[in-house]
């Protein structure tokens, strides 16, 4: 499998509170790859080292199979980028934007650029510092998308946008990747948006990864439990509970991960005073937060059992 | 892509530049109705030439801010935006930088035309003797080097890190301090060093010798 981004081992500092650890992340080519994690995770500092704005500590980036930062003159070439806010000249109107940016741009389609400035309702005399917020995010997938770039680089794309614009927005870059078969790279704490266009997915906190898989494994894997039980021990299952909590009587749910439909077999093994009740599904965002609760270490695997009565 | 760098820092500086262009035009200008008075009454020859030099430090005191102020717009608009805009773009930034400082250049030489248009026609309009209308080019020209000077001063202040332009404020802020508290603390103290670092600094051909000197419009 090729990749479109892959990072090796990359370290970051910056000041005492915040690094990036040996962070290891591939992106498949051809993947829509939902960069996942909380405020102050490191999404956008990732996003600047793989953009060669920052300088890294150790490790190696590769984007579209460019060594980061020696060539990062060919690799910004071929990449659409939207920061997380607005980074464009605001003394420029958006006809002078579009016009400056085609100018860096051998692959730029103006006639893209015109039909995505109709669709998004633009006017070419508007100056772009007078823009709202929905217009000049807008302007920005405009602009990364009329590059026509083999790798889209989204931070935040829709953060703080309202709802028909966020759908105009995402629709724009679905159109695109439905064309084009480009990568997608977002970044996002919005995981419901996530959801319906990623099939990959990285998690990231306080600047470590701590899960990088098919969306359609981490939807399946992580499910929620609800189990009637006294006590089981819990390091002999076949999957990995993430955490548990007391719900009604002696039932209790468990988030679990790596999780398959033929692993209901092991509750047989732990006898009647274990059953499996009921299995359901997490969306994204339940599976996320668990993901994260687990990672931070708020939920203990070891911790015994708590009685609701004792609770 | 130098040609779109140009177009753009022109929109963001052109309300800027309607006013150096108006006022390089206008400073060399002001000496005709004042020597055009003074021939009528107490303005004698010594009189036109001090006007002349007069009107030659306003220009280098336009120039020296103008080739500031462009540096300054020409920045603070990446500045605002974190200089994300430009290091997303795919052009080396060695290259990047040197197109902005090109088109700053080029947006000085026109406060030079400006000011070389204006001596010419103050020149043209004076009646005056051919030996005193040799200087509006050489003071365009003077003004030129001036400004393109001052403006890589500050560009290599600001493209240079902040830690390194920091060092080198304390270095120029401790000769001065030094100038003023080592005579006062310690009367014996030798400081003649200093002025001699002052004039070397500024004599012709020192690092700062284009700004010094005599500047003058009309002189003999």
């Amino acid at each position: 499998m090729s990749h479109a981004i892959r990072l090796q081992q990359l370290s970051y500092r910056a000041g005492r509170d915040f690094a990036l650890r040996a962070l290891d992340l591939a992106v498949p080519s051809g993947s829509v790859y939902g960069f996942l994690g909380a405020n102050g995770a490191g999404k956008t500092t990732t996003i600047r080292l793989i953009m060669g704005m920052l300088a890294s500590d150790d490790g190696t980036i590769d984007v579209l199979g460019h060594r980061i930062p020696e060539h990062v003159v060919s690799a910004l070439a071929r990449i659409g980028y939207v920061p997380e806010r607005v980074h464009l000249y605001p003394m420029l109107t958006v006809e002078e934007t579009l016009r400056q940016h085609s100018a860096f741009y051998p692959t730029w389609s103006g006639r893209d650029a015109a039909r995505l400035q109709h669709a998004f309702g633009l006017r070419a005399d508007a100056l772009v510092g007078r823009l709202s917020k929905g217009e000049a995010g807008k302007l920005m997938m405009l602009l990364a998308l009329a590059v026509r770039p083999e790798l889209l680089i989204l931070d935040e794309p829709t953060d703080g946008l309202d709802p028909v614009v966020r759908r105009d927005v995402l629709a724009a870059i679905i159109d695109y990747v439905a064309e084009t078969r480009a990568t997608v790279f977002i970044s996002s704490h919005l995981v419901h948006e996530q959801e319906r266009m990623c099939d990959w997915v990285g998690v990231l906190d306080a600047g470590r990864m701590i899960a990088e898989l098919p969306m359609s494994e981490f939807r399946a894997g992580i499910k929620r439990l609800r189990v009637r039980a006294a006590r089981p021990n819990v390091a002999s299952l076949p999957f990995r509970v993430m955490s548990r909590r007391p719900v009604l009587g002696q039932e209790e749910e468990w988030v679990v991960c790596d999780w398959r439909p033929d692993m209901r077999a092991a509750f047989d093994a732990l006898g009647d005073d274990v059953l499996l009740r009921d299995v359901e599904d997490l969306d994204l965002e339940e599976s996320f937060v668990e993901l994260l609760r687990t990672s931070r270490g708020e939920v203990s695997l070891a911790a015994p059992l708590i009685a609701p009565e004792a609770a | 892509m130098f040609t779109a760098m140009l177009r753009a820092q022109w929109i963001w500086s052109r309300a800027m530049m309607l006013f150096f262009l108006g006022a390089g035009f206008t400073i060399p200008l002001l000496s005709v109705p004042l020597v055009s008075r003074g021939r009528h009454t107490w303005m004698t020859s010594a009189n036109i030439v001090d006007l002349g030099g007069v009107i030659g430090v306003a220009i280098a005191i336009l120039i020296a801010i103008a080739a500031v102020a462009i540096e300054i717009q020409n920045w603070s608009v990446d500045e605002r935006g974190g200089h994300i805009y430009t290091l997303s773009l795919p052009i080396d930034r060695r290259r990047y930088a040197s197109y902005r400082l090109a088109g700053s250049f080029l947006l000085i030489t026109l406060v030079c035309v400006a000011i070389a248009a204006g001596g010419i026609a103050a020149g043209a309009i004076l009646d005056l003797p051919s030996t005193l209308r040799t200087y509006p080019v050489a003071l365009a020209l003077r003004a030129l080097l001036a400004g393109w000077f001052v403006h890589t001063l500050a560009f290599a202040f600001r493209l240079g890190a902040w830690d390194r332009c920091g060092k080198t404020l304390f270095a120029a802020l401790l000769m001065v301090a030094v100038a003023l508290i080592l005579p006062a603390a310690w009367p014996g103290a030798t400081t003649g060093w200093l002025p001699m670092v002052g004039r070397l600094l500024i004599a012709p051909g020192g690092p700062l010798g284009i700004l010094a000197g005599h500047w003058s419009l009309i002189d003999v």
